[in-house]
């Protein structure tokens, strides 16, 4: 019978390491030793770094999705349902639908969910641009805003050292704003404040997550007019007065709160009870170099729900998905784990709406920050529009 | 007007030249001797040019143009790799086969709702070869 490697979600992460495995396990695959299964809750893949772009007019629904089977390779076997209960101990996923399957290796990939809901006040009052709908509502009002204030907050898990979802979006979006407001011709009538919470993972008081970067972005807001705050922890907000108010006791108004929700892993993952993570967040215990769920036999995690301080980010999947992917291999193949993550995590940044800034960092090396340009703005549209595919597939 | 003009000045007045090492002195004059006849016969030119095009290239290029241009990348990339993904599933499908498949099993394996599928795909592009060559065209 052939040994099934199980992947749920057919995200970026899930879809290139199926892809891969096939790739490398093909004489097991061709031979039916080994069956490769992707389990995803929707029939579309979705290119979720694009929802950004969906608040700034920049991208149609229709462009930035294709039919997830499309992007897979005709050797995988693709089911769509969600998985409603992981059995570890049977080795076996449940899903909302009532049917069961069975797994030798199993491959989490199922993201996270931004959930505003978590503070209070800010569903209401707040914007976001991780989902398509709450990007479609952002983009009504930053395309008609004339004059006041856009008040930008940054919400990290409760959990330590954990980073909220893609760790550069913030900065993008702020710079993003800033031209996009330029551009309309009222920027001189908006207030651009970016604030960021007083704990930011190991970092203290400052603007970003890692500190070479911290100590280039007041330099760069002052240059573009954007005001900023250090220590704005958003505690609560209060939709009729339109007033946000942090843990430190200050007190904002806004027109517009365009805010970076706080996350949770999805309700499986949460309710499997491996979790240690506060606030009942969901984090899996990873192992940083081997991808293993600590505790479980058999089982990866990758992307989002992992627990390690790396970006909650594509660029950290594509890092992640060669390592497991060599770690299934070499268990099926000499029975024995085989290679290690390095924390290494690869992006363009898309700097305003033109420029951009390729980095990368890992467990040892923080980012070092370039100054953004055109060429740069260009790779990042470029791979937006056609790469990113490519990437899916597991091409590049 | 007072405006100082360093390269008038001989060099060792300029501090704007840094003292180099032996081996970095080495490596200059040896570059210098590659690049004179480079130089000397307008070559070298032909390398700013083609700094020039692509500083136009970056400049005149746009999103529509990048979203153009990606759009063949992509259905280009996804075709190939769709048929090659096709043509590698199938043969090893049929190097599996001990034996190859009699008239009927070729009949029952269109039983198969997958191959159907497949077969239909086959006949709607040859729908569309049909309709993109319907128009007869008259001599002029």
């Amino acid at each position: 019978m052939a040994k099934r490697i199980l992947i749920i979600g057919g995200g970026i992460g899930g879809t290139m390491t199926a892809n891969h495995l096939v790739s490398k396990l093909y004489p097991e695959v061709s031979s039916k030793k080994v069956e490769v299964m992707m389990l995803s809750n929707s029939p579309w893949h979705y290119y979720k770094p694009a929802f950004m772009y969906v608040a700034f007019n920049k991208f149609f629904k229709d462009e930035l999705r294709r039919p997830q089977q499309s992007l897979l390779r005709p050797e995988i076997k693709f089911v769509v349902d969600e998985v409603a209960e992981f059995d570890f101990s049977g080795s076996r996923v449940n899903c909302s639908s009532g049917q069961s399957f069975d797994y030798d290796y199993l491959i989490i990939s199922t993201g996270c969910v931004p959930s505003p809901e978590r503070i209070e006040g800010l569903k209401e009052a707040g914007d976001h641009f991780y989902q398509y709908d709450p990007a479609r509502n952002l983009a009504k009002k930053l395309m008609t805003i004339e004059k006041g204030r856009i008040f930008i907050t940054v919400n990290f898990p409760k959990m330590a050292n954990v980073p909220h979802q893609c760790g550069i979006a913030p900065i993008e979006t702020t710079l993003m704003v800033d031209d996009l407001l330029r551009k309309r011709g009222v920027r001189d009538k908006v207030e651009i404040v970016y604030t960021y919470p007083t704990v930011a993972q190991l970092l203290r008081n400052c603007l970003f997550l890692q500190k070479d970067t911290c100590d280039v972005l007041p330099t760069v807001f002052e240059q573009r007019d954007i005001k900023f705050q250090r220590s704005f922890t958003l505690d609560h907000v209060d939709p009729d007065k339109k007033i946000a108010v942090s843990e430190e006791g200050k007190e904002e108004d806004f027109d517009i709160l365009m805010a970076t929700p706080p996350i949770r892993a999805v309700d499986a993952v949460i309710n499997s009870g491996v979790s240690k993570a506060p606030n009942n967040e969901g984090w899996l215990p990873t192992n940083h170099e081997t991808m293993e769920v600590y505790g479980l036999e058999n089982v990866f995690v990758m992307g989002d729900t992992v627990d390690l301080p790396v970006s909650k980010a594509g660029g950290s999947c594509h890092s992640q998905s060669p390592v497991i992917v060599n770690n299934i291999a070499s268990l099926i193949r000499l029975g024995h784990l085989f290679d290690t993550y390095d924390g290494r995590v690869v992006a363009i940044a898309q700097m305003g709406l033109e420029d951009g800034m390729p980095l990368w960092y890992d467990y040892e090396s923080d980012v070092q920050p370039t100054p953004p340009n055109k060429l740069g703005g260009l790779m990042r549209k470029s791979f937006n529009r056609g790469v990113y595919w490519s990437v899916a597939r597991g091409l590049v | 007007m007072n405006i100082t003009n360093n390269t008038e000045l001989p060099l060792e007045q300029t501090n704007s030249i840094r003292e180099l090492s032996p081996a970095a002195q080495a490596g200059l004059e040896e570059l210098i001797d590659k690049v004179e006849p480079l130089l000397a016969g307008r070559r070298l030119n032909r390398i700013v040019d083609v700094m020039s095009i692509t500083a136009d290239v970056v400049d005149m290029t746009d999103d529509y143009m990048i979203e153009k241009l990606c759009k063949v990348y992509e259905e280009a990339i996804g075709g190939i790799w769709n048929a090659g993904n096709l043509a590698r599933m199938a043969g090893s499908e049929v190097r599996n086969m001990e034996e190859p498949p009699s008239t009927w099993g070729l009949v029952k394996m269109a039983r198969d709702p997958e191959v159907r599928r497949g077969l239909a795909f086959m006949i709607m592009m040859a729908k569309g070869l049909g309709r993109q060559t319907s128009e007869p065209l008259p001599e002029e």
